[in-house]
C-alpha cells in the first residue's frame, strides 16, 4: 500500500523540514522492523540499521533523488545496511559467512480459533515456504506480504526483473514439487472443508 | 479484464500473476467486480481460484513483529546521532587554525577551574539519587542518560547524581527492574568508558551497551532476561574465582550463591516484563514461584500448611489483572482453598 502524501513528505524532506522527516520515521518504522525482522531475531541489530539508515538520510538529504516508491527505498536501504551488519557479526561469532549469510524466517502463531482443516492447510502452507531456500523465501514474502511487482522486487533485491521471474517461478515449482501431485490433491481436498 | 489469458492459467500462474495478487491482498470494488465477471465467463477456474487465494491469505496470517516499544527510544537515538554530528560540522567551520591559541588559553583556564572546583568538592561525599517502590507500586525512571527503569514493587535503586561523560554509567538495583539502556557507543571497536552502563546487582555486575532486559534480584538469587541487543554479565563462581558469560537476545540465566544456577533460551522474552503494564501473569508458574511473588512485589504474607502443596505448578500461561483474579485462577486450578481471613494474609490449604 502506497500513500499518496509520500512524494510531498519526501520533497520536503529534502528541503530540510524537520517534521517531514520525523514522519517518514513514523510512518515507516513498523514495517521496517517487521521486514528485518525475517532477516535475524537480533531486534537490537534492527534497531542499529534503522538508526544508521535515517542518519544517513538526514546528512545525505541535499543529494537524494526522488525514488518511485519511498517505501521500497527505505526497503532497500534498510537489506543493504541490515545484512552488511549480520554479515559482520558472523565475523565475530565466527560462522561461515557464505553467499547469503542469512536466512529469511517467517513465523507463525498458533490460530486458536481455526479448525482441524484450516490447521492442517496453515500446518502445510508453513512446511512448503519454510522447506524453501532464503532467497525463495524472500521473494514469495514480497510478493505475497508486500505485494510488490517483479521490478520493485528486483530494484530491492538487487537483481534483474528477469532474475526476480526466473527466482518466484523457481519457488512456485518448489512449492509444486514439496506438496507432490498426491499431495497436492489432499491440500485441494482440505481446503474445500473451509472455503 | 483479459479473460483469455486466464483461461489457460494454472495454480502455478495464477500465484505468479500481479493482479490476482492485488486482489487477493487488496481487494477492491471495481477488483471484485472484475474477479466476479471472469469467474463467471471461466467456471471450470472457481476452484483453482479460491485455492490459489487460500494459499495466499494463509501465507499473510503470519506474526508480526512491530517492535513499537523501542520506537521512542531508537527516534531518539537517531536525534542525538545527528545533533552530535551537527555540532561537530559547527565546530569545524568555527575554529580555524588561528583560533588554536585561543583553545589552548581556553583549556588551561579550565584546567584550572576544574582543579579548584575538585578542591572544594572532593571532601562531600557524591550526590545520590535513590529511588523505591511501595509493594504493588510500579514506577518508572529516566536516568541522567535518558535510558529508562521501570522498577516492580517493592524494588530499589540508586546511583550518581552527576554522570560525568568520562566515567560508566553505573546504578544499584535491589529488587526487580526493566531497564531500557540509551545505546550512546558509535564505535564497537572503541569503546569509551561513558558509553558502557552496568547494573550491580546483587554480587553479579551485568554490562551493557544499550539494550532492554529485566533483572530480578530477590531471595539472593539474580535472574537476567535479555530482550535485545547484547550483555555481558560478570560473576564470582566459588572456586574459580571471576567469570564472565555473554547473554544473546531471548537468554535467561539465575545465579545464586555464587553459581550460576540455569541458563536457557526464553521462547517469549518479551513476557519476562509484561509486569510493566500491571498485568500479573506467569507462565509454568509453581505455587511456590506465585506466593513468593505475592510476598515480595505485593507484601502479602502467604501461609502454606502443607508444604508438599508448594511444588504443584500451573502448566501455560496466567495472565490476570489483579490479586482477586490470580487467587481465583490458581484456587481453581489446583483444586486447593485459599482463604484471607486478614487483608493480605492469605492461608492455603488442600
Amino acid at each position: 500500500m502506497r500513500s499518496e502524501a509520500d512524494p510531498a513528505t519526501w520533497d520536503l524532506f529534502k528541503q530540510g523540514n524537520w517534521n517531514a522527516y520525523t514522519s517518514l520515521y513514523h510512518n515507516y518504522y513498523s514495517q521496517l522492523n517487521n521486514y528485518g525482522y525475517k532477516f535475524t531475531r537480533n531486534s537490537g541489530l534492527i534497531e542499529d540499521a534503522i538508526h544508521d539508515l535515517f542518519v544517513r538520510l538526514w546528512t545525505s538529504r541535499a543529494n537524494l533523488g526522488n525514488p518511485a516508491s519511498v517505501k521500497n527505498y527505505l526497503y532497500k536501504s534498510l537489506r543493504n545496511t541490515l545484512l552488511r551488519k549480520i554479515k559482520n557479526e558472523d565475523k565475530y561469532t565466527g560462522l561461515d559467512a557464505e553467499d547469503y549469510p542469512f536466512g529469511f524466517e517467517v513465523s507463525y502463531a498458533h490460530q486458536p480459533g481455526a479448525g482441524i482443516e484450516e490447521r492442517q492447510f496453515s500446518e502445510q502452507v508453513k512446511a512448503i515456504v519454510n522447506a524453501l531456500p532464503p532467497r525463495q523465501k524472500e521473494i514469495i514474502y514480497l510478493r505475497f506480504y508486500e505485494g510488490l511487482s517483479y521490478d520493485e522486487i528486483a530494484d530491492i533485491m538487487s537483481i534483474s526483473t528477469n532474475s526476480a521471474y526466473k527466482l518466484l517461478y523457481k519457488a512456485l515449482e518448489n512449492l509444486q514439487q514439496t506438496l507432490g501431485p498426491s499431495q497436492l490433491l489432499t491440500l485441494l481436498l482440505c481446503l474445500d472443508y473451509f472455503l | 479484464m483479459n479473460v483469455e489469458k486466464y483461461a489457460s492459467f494454472t495454480l502455478q500462474d495464477f500465484l505468479a500473476d500481479d493482479v490476482f495478487i492485488q486482489w487477493v491482498i487488496n481487494p477492491t470494488d471495481e477488483s471484485n467486480a472484475d474477479w466476479q465477471l471472469l469467474v463467471a465467463s471461466l467456471p471450470e477456474k472457481v476452484e483453482i481460484i479460491e485455492k490459489a487465494s487460500a494459499t495466499i491469505q494463509q501465507y499473510r496470517l503470519q506474526d508480526t513483529f512491530y517492535n513499537e516499544e523501542n520506537k521512542d527510544l531508537t527516534w531518539q537515538r537517531i536525534e542525538s546521532t545527528i545533533e552530535r554530528q551537527g555540532a561537530a560540522a559547527g565546530r569545524k567551520k568555527i575554529f580555524g587554525l588561528p583560533a588554536l591559541a585561543f583553545m589552548r588559553a581556553a583549556a588551561a583556564v579550565l584546567i584550572v577551574a576544574a582543579i579548584s572546583f575538585w578542591m572544594t568538592t572532593r571532601n562531600t561525599a557524591p550526590k545520590q539519587y535513590s529511588f523505591a517502590t511501595a509493594y504493588g507500586e510500579i514506577k518508572t525512571i529516566t536516568l541522567p542518560d535518558q535510558s529508562q527503569v521501570t522498577l516492580n514493587g517493592n524494588s530499589s535503586i540508586s546511583y550518581a547524581a552527576d554522570w560525568s561523560k568520562k566515567t560508566v554509567r553505573e546504578v544499584w538495583i535491589n529488587g526487580e527492574g526493566y531497564f531500557n539502556v540509551t545505546h550512546l557507543n558509535q564505535d564497537t571497536t572503541h569503546i569509551k568508558p561513558s558509553e558502557t552502563f552496568v547494573v550491580h546487582c546483587g554480587d553479579v555486575n551485568i554490562e551493557v551497551l544499550g539494550t532492554t532486559f529485566n533483572v530480578k534480584a530477590r531471595h539472593g538469587k539474580t535472574n537476567v532476561a535479555l530482550i535485545t541487543g547484547k550483555i555481558r554479565i560478570d560473576y564470582t563462581e566459588a572456586g574459580t574465582g571471576n567469570k564472565a558469560v555473554i547473554m544473546a537476545p531471548g537468554d535467561y540465566l539465575e545465579y545464586a550463591a555464587k553459581k550460576l544456577l540455569l541458563t536457557k533460551k526464553l521462547a517469549k522474552p518479551a513476557s519476562v516484563s509484561t509486569w510493566r503494564a500491571k498485568e500479573i501473569s506467569f507462565t509454568d508458574a509453581t505455587l511456590k514461584e506465585i506466593a513468593e511473588t505475592l510476598q515480595d512485589n505485593y507484601g502479602y504474607t502467604v501461609n502454606v500448611k502443607d508444604s508438599s502443596l508448594l511444588s504443584l505448578k500451573i502448566e501455560g500461561d496466567i495472565s490476570v489483572n489483579n490479586i482477586a483474579d490470580l487467587l481465583d485462577v490458581v484456587s481453581t486450578t489446583l483444586n486447593i482453598t485459599i482463604e484471607q481471613p486478614v487483608d493480605k494474609h492469605i492461608t492455603i490449604t488442600k
